[in-house]
């Protein structure tokens, strides 16, 4: 029965209600709070199952960042093109994978470079999504690589900044909403890097108007 | 039948196009609408220094640093858009016999002639002999591995001493054991060998990364070196060297993102570009086993080799690399491999063949280990152990402190890469399904699926083998491969389960199923064949001369560490003691004309 999922070749877990129609794919970033996360994808979106797969790599980075990760960022702050594309296809086979398994496109939920992910497959596959929460996280800029040319058609997508500079949530926003998404992003309330408790609200009430819309 | 859940589904996201971004073009392929060596007379730089430096990994960065000094110009070309290269990935430990930490803060005295004989023995041990001349090497392979004993210490006490990074010995994890009553840190691979002398504390790391810390030592590296001045210009593919009418190498050519570029080196050029893991035709033709992958960047395609041997450098160690295993199914399926089984975890655990028999002590590290997979088999003609067979009980499945590592999943999570089955027979059967499945896919990385097909009688030979085993464990013995008899098998192997006071690298199989298994290929940290250098990183002709103005460290040129992986931190030790003495070496050369 998960053998749609195991395409992605992604260790995952399971959680939320058993007899769900429909689930959110939970993105965890490099530092998140998985459980906290898990929480804040069940307060969201209820009534779906959670898909929860660890990060691709195993990484030494640095002493806080000794562990899985999506990909390799440089220690000059660029997404390196290869280990993104490896995570970028493994996380795109498991969306397409929960969206054979429960006949329903999934919500992603992502948190640092979970969020990135997500973002990035909003501008790829988004007849494939039922919508993005991105915590934390801008659309990635991926030197040397262009996206290729989609329509978003009217994908909502909710952007909670983290310690991300202004320009590059505008930036964000601007080209999801150049390609249709229906972007919003939530007024900083200090609390998407840490994931607080502050969140759960606003993201279920989005959810609740934009995933039926 | 169930669905094949080892066949994709229709992606929209182009690998291929995110590959070409991070500079993954082979050496060859670039080289081939070039002139054979570029000709620098009568042409116009775009930009000049005293020292290229070309690579962006711990060898090049080393190189940068130590050619950096005294106002030494230097640049640094690098062939992916980010720095950081394989190193950036890595735990970040460095093999540094002799090192003043050990010396000075753990009172360990390391010295030469057993040490020297400990890495003559492990890098060639076919013709090692302790009574011969030599240790029975060769002269200049004797040499090299004595200047590193020389260098090494004194290399990382510069660097430490200049600010670059300090250093620290490497400290047991919570889960590991202690062995010989040494609590404090990891024994040596080799611990056990009468040559080693000095068997905890070579292995250092950066301070302040705990638990290795390859993107801390970059970063030591390269903000060093920037302050010093060097300059760092990425997506540069460096594809051919540049010489003068009397063949001295004064620059390089490369290719970029804004059209070719000539630069002009007026001392040397060092290269420090990683192996070739990542170019597939150069595996097969130069290893002497069969990989699968490796952790390698994509960029490591071996272009120093296509590029050197145009000048007529001697190529050596061609065969060899720093081996690890990989999951088999994670190796077909990524750019470069994900993660990689060092020690395996797991008591109840054995690892067997197409045949159902134990290969290998599956508590040897990974260097050691994976050369297992290499054995030939004259009367079949085959490599009966290409892909290995890790299987496991649902005790150490469900037990965290057992299951604490790579390749068992966390207790409660599902993994793809395990396949299980109530019985011995019924995992069998789902064994060679996933086989027959996996046959013949083409990896991203050129890595194709092996035709693997489990022996008649495999379930009731693994039955047997686990049978005989157990026998092993209750007696906390293995007769046949030693397992968990030197200390770093006992130390890396696993915690011991309560209520084992025997071997605690065994521990009898449950008596009933499900029993678990994870497919092992054999694949490299990175390969360390190329160029021969000599003990200053002068790249040699075939004459037995220095090409004059050219250098090499790292996974770029020919180890001196032969066929070895002497400890935790035998890549990066003897890539930063010689990338850093290239580095001083070339910023002291002669200028050329061009």
């Amino acid at each position: 029965m998960e053998a749609a999922l195991d395409r992605a070749g992604l260790i995952y877990g399971l959680a939320g209600p058993a007899d769900a129609t429909a689930a959110a794919v939970v993105l965890q970033g490099t530092a998140t709070d998985v459980e906290r996360l898990t929480a804040l994808a069940g307060a969201t979106a209820p009534a779906r199952a959670l898909v929860v797969p660890d990060p691709l790599r195993f990484l030494y980075l640095s002493r806080s960042h000794v562990g899985r990760r999506w990909f390799v960022r440089s220690i000059d702050g660029e997404t390196e093109p290869a280990t993104f594309g490896d995570a970028l296809y493994a996380v795109e086979q498991l969306t397409l994978g929960a969206h054979e398994r429960w006949s329903e496109p999934p919500l992603l939920v992502g948190h640092g470079q979970g969020g990135e992910l997500a973002l990035a497959l909003a501008a790829i596959v988004p007849e494939r999504l039922a919508g993005v929460v991105a915590l934390d996280a801008t659309l990635p800029v991926v030197p040397g690589w262009e996206r290729p040319a989609c329509d978003a058609g009217g994908l909502p997508v909710i952007v909670l900044p983290g310690a991300h500079e202004t320009a590059a949530i505008e930036r964000t926003r601007a080209e999801l909403a150049a390609i249709g998404a229906r972007v919003t992003v939530a007024p900083s309330h200090g609390q998407a890097e840490a994931l607080g408790p502050a969140l759960d609200e606003p993201l279920a009430s989005w959810w609740a108007a934009a995933g039926s819309g | 039948m169930a669905a094949d859940t080892t066949q994709p589904l229709d992606s929209k996201v182009s690998r291929r196009s995110l590959l070409a971004a991070a500079g993954a073009v082979a050496g060859g392929a670039a080289l081939a609408g070039a002139p054979r060596v570029a000709r620098a007379a009568g042409r116009s730089f775009d930009a000049e220094a005293d020292v290229i430096v070309v690579g962006g990994g711990g060898a090049a960065f080393a190189a940068a640093v130590g050619a950096a000094q005294g106002g030494t110009r230097v640049l640094v070309l690098e062939k992916a858009a980010a720095i950081g290269g394989t190193t950036a990935r890595s735990g970040g430990a460095y093999w540094i016999p002799n090192n003043h930490v050990m010396r000075r803060e753990h009172g360990i005295r390391d010295p030469k002639d057993p040490a020297v004989a400990l890495m003559a023995r492990l890098a060639f041990p076919s013709v090692y002999d302790p009574e011969a001349p030599f240790n029975g090497l060769d002269q200049f392979s004797h040499e090299l591995i004595s200047s590193f004993y020389d260098l090494a210490p004194v290399v990382i006490e510069r660097m430490e001493r200049a600010g670059v990074f300090r250093s620290e010995i490497a400290a047991l994890l919570p889960t590991q054991n202690a062995t010989d009553g040494i609590d404090w840190t990891h024994p040596e691979y080799h611990a056990e060998l009468p040559e080693n002398k000095a068997p905890y504390g070579r292995t250092l790391h950066p301070v302040g990364s705990e638990g290795g810390g390859g993107g801390s030592l970059m970063t030591g590296l390269a903000t060093f070196a920037r302050r010093q001045g060097v300059r760092v210009l990425t997506n540069q593919h460096v594809v051919q060297i540049a010489t003068n009418s009397k063949g001295e190498v004064v620059g390089v050519q490369a290719q970029t993102p804004d059209g070719e570029r000539l630069y002009r080196a007026k001392r040397a050029v060092v290269f420090g570009t990683g192996g070739f893991t990542q170019d597939r035709s150069k595996v097969m033709n130069y290893l002497r086993g069969p990989i699968f992958g490796g952790c390698a960047v994509p960029t490591n395609t071996g272009d120093f080799i296509d590029m050197a041997t145009q000048l007529g450098a001697r190529l050596g160690n061609m065969r060899n690399g720093f081996f690890v295993q990989h999951v088999l199914e994670q190796a077909l399926s990524n750019s470069s491999v994900v993660d990689d089984l060092w020690i395996p975890p797991g008591d109840a655990m054995v690892m067997v063949n197409r045949y159902g028999v134990r290969v290998a002590s599956e508590k040897t590290p990974y260097n050691e280990h994976t050369q297992s997979h290499f054995v030939w088999d004259t009367t079949r003609s085959e490599y009966p152990n290409l892909v290995q067979f890790f299987v496991y009980d649902d005790v150490v499945a469900n037990d965290p402190m057992q299951a604490y590592g790579m390749p068992i999943p966390a207790p409660g999570r599902r993994s793809p890469f395990v396949i299980s089955g109530q019985t011995i027979p019924e995992l069998a059967s789902n064994i060679q399904q996933r086989l027959d499945r996996l046959r013949g896919r083409v990896a991203v990385n050129g890595a194709i699926g092996p035709d693997v097909k489990l022996a008649d009688g495999f379930a009731d030979n693994l039955a047997r083998t686990i049978e005989r085993f157990n026998s092993y464990a209750r007696d906390g013995r293995d007769p046949e491969f030693g397992r968990g008899s030197t200390p770093i098998q006992v130390s890396w192997g696993g915690p011991r389960r309560r209520g084992n006071d025997k071997n605690p690298s065994m521990y009898p199989f449950a008596g009933s199923g499900p029993y678990h298994c994870i497919l092992i290929g054999g694949g490299t940290l990175d390969t360390n064949g190329g160029p021969v250098v000599d003990a200053n990183g002068r790249v040699l002709h075939v004459s037995g001369q220095p090409i004059r103005g050219l250098y090499g460290a790292g996974n770029c040129v020919a180890s001196v560490a032969g066929q070895a992986y002497w400890s935790a931190g035998g890549t990066l030790g003897p890539g930063i003691t010689n990338g850093f003495t290239a580095g001083e070496n070339a910023a002291g050369e002669a200028e050329k004309e061009v």
